[in-house]
């Protein structure tokens, strides 16, 4: 007697065939086969066209105090700086040299787009100096009149403003009125729009600065200094005692990389197996209520249908995140091929070792069987929608559970939660994924392994006798107690 | 006639089967042979379709066993057998030709076979229309006739068919009968369910009777027509005509217009009445022997507690 069920390949291809075909035929497979592409097209569309989604907000500022203005224009000029800066500071991604690289970042930090622009032309020829200028969230403008009065009905809309030849409406009023103390001005803004607070946000900085600004300076100390010698200050530079690979034990990115890249594919391996164990659930249900499975098991095994699903809704599964696997496969690809941060490059290739593509496809096959079992068995005993959310909810409170354990990953590898979940064979697909980066033992890689491959064999065995029963009688809850109570626990009814 | 081989297709050796306790079928054996046609009767929860299911291997006997062409039920017999079950669907995205060819290549048939073998079932039972139309754009008689077509697709040798024709219209149910018909003629063995007598009445060679999970009847058609009670209309202009039949009958109602209905005792005949009026010079103006019928037979077989619960119904669709 053997211990696996005898397959017939051709009956079990027939089945996943149909199954993966049912679904290909739908209009909902192709949209979300799609729905990358539609995004990208979408969202090139949007940065190459000129269509303005957010049209641009004016604001005019009234300074009674006649102190006040001119310096609230410079920290607006300063913080589009800053965004300049962070736009700008995406080029030090091409560049290789890690000594320049360290130079640039500290003269865009310290000396302004302009002179790292400069940097860059005269120092790395191969990198272009263009990017793209930040919007700014608003945009200054002369006030239309002098008071409050005359410029509500500008901002109750009553009134319009021709700016570049083209009508606006005034979109917000600032008003630095005169207080007691100059130096702390009774600040006021007016808008319609209570929900836009760029300007009233910049405003509080800049009332923020001020008081700095009125307690240092009297004492003979420049905040603009103070702000240039903190953009300059020295870093911290990391160090991991267990790193072998270079001779100073410094940690770069080629050390964050691969936790990076094992919570991504712990992710992935997630959104496969919960999107495939869901629609092996909606493909049982579409079979019960078609009532096709007593007719095909007069030619076909059990063993046959659940492993032609098992099959079919794998290859349905992979198909619609073929786009997704593509783009991610061609994007490390692409970045170990030509990418310029040589970290990053090592990073990635020490990602995607043996030991990571070898558990990764272990994890997602077992993973996969796992709870697919359960939700092919739990779809067997459903007879509508319903059914199937009240009999899987408490494994999708599980599977949902396994999400967090993804994220300790990446901040805390060594978390005893971590290790708890690599022993729990519901969470162990996903924890040992996380914990490859950080190199844990084997044994502890294998035995949760065995403990997963043992619950799989469980589980299907489980899942064939749910099935066989869920297929031949009713549905609902109420079947699920009938059949614990007369397979499980051995009682008549 | 032609038959595959002497095997029977089917043999049923004192299974039982309970569900939670509760007796499902008990002692039950009979054998199908080559070439038969079987009416499987019985009313709702008599254990027919647990019956059908245990002779195809999809539950397992709790006692006794099944031999499926010789064989416990399994992988010799795919392909073998065509099951249409009580329960049944169509996948309903897919056409009338993918849902028969799909199900014949499951049987075996290979793919450009079984497509053009659903191409010429369909065109041969008059659905050559629906070879490209979808399952759910079909009507229920329709369906049900592809549903059969996809089960024999494959031309079995045993064709197990669960409550053929439950919810098909009288036209259709006369086309499926003209299907079965059909099928026979080309020496395979059919057991099929029904409610309704008539069709068993007009295909079966043998009837096997089912009530409360037991097998109460298992014989040809004459057979189980001879526990039929026989009954008999008479009238006459003159009085009498009571007295006179009171011997020969076991129950006898009169009516309005003074006729009697009467049932015959077990050792009377419907002639003896006809020879008493004679020799007793009573004329008769009705003497009406009624055809007995499966329904009856049926009735008197499966005993009056279990007729409470049963709604077979004579000649009527279900």
């Amino acid at each position: 007697m053997s211990f696996l069920p005898r397959i017939s390949l051709r009956r079990t291809f027939l089945i996943a065939r149909r199954d993966y075909l049912g679904y290909v035929k739908t209009w909902g497979f192709w949209l979300s086969f799609l729905l990358p592409f539609i995004f990208g097209g979408f969202a090139f569309i949007a940065a190459t066209s000129d269509i303005d989604l957010t049209p641009t907000q004016y604001v005019t500022v009234i300074d009674e105090t006649g102190l006040h203005a001119e310096r609230f224009y410079d920290l607006y000029d300063e913080e589009l700086e800053e965004q300049a800066q962070a736009a700008l500071s995406t080029k030090a991604f091409f560049i290789q040299d890690k000594n320049k690289r360290q130079t640039f970042q500290r003269i865009l930090r310290a000396d302004g787009t302009k002179a790292a622009q400069n940097y860059i032309s005269e120092n790395i020829p191969g990198v272009s100096t263009k990017y793209e200028e930040p919007v700014p969230a608003f945009k200054f403008t002369d006030p239309p009149a002098d008071n409050l009065k005359d410029l509500l009905p500008y901002l109750r809309g009553e009134i319009q403003m021709t700016i570049d030849d083209k009508p606006a409406n005034l979109g917000g009023l600032i008003i630095f009125k005169s207080s007691d103390n100059p130096s702390e001005p009774d600040t006021q803004y007016w808008s319609t729009n209570v929900n836009k607070l760029d300007a009233p946000n910049l405003t509080n900085r800049y009332l923020r600065r001020l008081a700095r600004t009125n307690y240092l300076e009297p004492k003979g100390l420049s905040v603009k200094e103070i702000d240039r010698r903190i953009a300059l200050a020295a870093e911290t530079s990391t160090f991991n005692p267990v790193k072998t690979e270079a001779a100073d034990q410094g940690v770069n990115k080629s050390d964050t990389v691969p936790f990076l890249v094992a919570t991504v594919l712990a992710f992935m391996l997630w959104l496969t197996v919960f999107s495939g164990a869901y629609m092996l659930l909606t493909s049982m249900l579409e079979e019960k209520l078609n009532k096709l499975l007593e007719m095909m098991l007069a030619t076909t095994r059990f063993s046959e249908i659940i492993l032609g699903k098992l099959v079919g809704v794998a290859a349905l599964t992979l198909s619609m995140m073929a786009p997704y696997i593509v783009l991610g496969i061609g994007g490390v690809l692409g970045y170990v091929f030509y990418g310029a941060d040589q970290d990053v490059v090592k990073g990635l290739i020490s990602a995607f070792n043996a030991k990571m593509i070898i558990f990764l496809i272990i994890n997602l096959l077992l993973g996969y069987i796992l709870y697919g079992a359960f939700f092919i068995a739990l779809g067997s005993l459903s007879s509508s929608m319903q059914d199937a959310q009240t009999l899987t909810t408490p494994i999708l409170f599980i599977l949902m559970a396994c999400v967090p354990v993804i994220f300790l990953g990446m901040t805390a590898p060594d978390s005893p939660l971590l290790k708890i979940a690599t022993f729990i064979p519901f969470s162990a697909p996903f924890a040992i994924i996380v914990r490859l980066p950080s190199d844990p033992p084997l044994w502890e890689l294998l035995l949760s392994t065995g403990f997963l491959t043992l619950l799989c064999i469980g589980t299907i065995a489980l899942a064939g006798r749910i099935f066989r029963y869920g297929v031949l009688s009713g549905a609902g809850a109420g079947v699920v107690i009938a059949w614990f109570k007369r397979v499980i626990l051995r009682r008549k009814a | 006639m032609y038959f595959f081989n002497m095997t029977p297709p089917l043999a049923l050796d004192s299974i039982s089967k309970s569900f939670g306790g509760k007796a499902a079928v008990q002692d039950v054996s009979f054998t199908v042979e080559p070439g038969q046609i079987v009416g499987f009767l019985g009313p709702n929860g008599a254990g027919k379709t647990t019956t059908l299911r245990m002779a195809l291997g999809l539950i397992k006997p709790d006692t006794g066993s099944v031999k499926l062409f010789g064989e416990t039920p399994g992988e010799n017999a795919f392909g073998r057998v065509g099951f249409l079950p009580e329960e049944r669907g169509l996948y309903k995205k897919q056409t009338a030709r993918e849902a028969i060819a799909h199900m014949a290549r499951l049987n075996g048939i290979k793919k450009r076979a079984a497509v053009t073998l659903a191409d010429e079932l369909l065109d041969r039972y008059g659905l050559g229309e629906a070879k490209r139309k979808k399952n759910k754009d079909m009507s229920k008689g329709m369906a049900q006739k592809v549903q059969l077509l996809a089960a024999i697709a494959h031309d079995p040798e045993f064709h197990i068919l669960d409550e053929p024709f439950s919810g098909l219209d009288p036209v259709n149910q006369q086309v499926l009968e003209d299907m079965v018909r059909e099928i026979a003629r080309r020496d395979r063995t059919i057991i099929f369910s029904t409610h309704v007598m008539e069709h068993a009445e007009r295909l079966c060679d043998r009837i096997i009777l089912m009530a409360s999970g037991r097998k109460v009847f298992d014989g040809t058609t004459k057979e189980v027509l001879a526990h039929a009670p026989r009954r008999v209309n008479l009238a006459s202009d003159m009085a009498g005509l009571k007295d006179l039949v009171e011997p020969f009958a076991s129950t006898v109602d009169e009516h309005e217009d003074g006729s009697l209905s009467l049932i015959l005792k077990p050792t009377a005949q419907a002639h003896d009445i006809l020879e008493r009026s004679v020799a007793q010079g009573l004329p008769l103006t009705q003497y009406e022997p009624i055809r007995p019928t499966l329904h009856e037979a049926f009735v008197t077989l499966v005993g009056e507690d279990v007729r409470q619960d049963m709604d077979i119904t004579e000649g009527a669709t279900t």
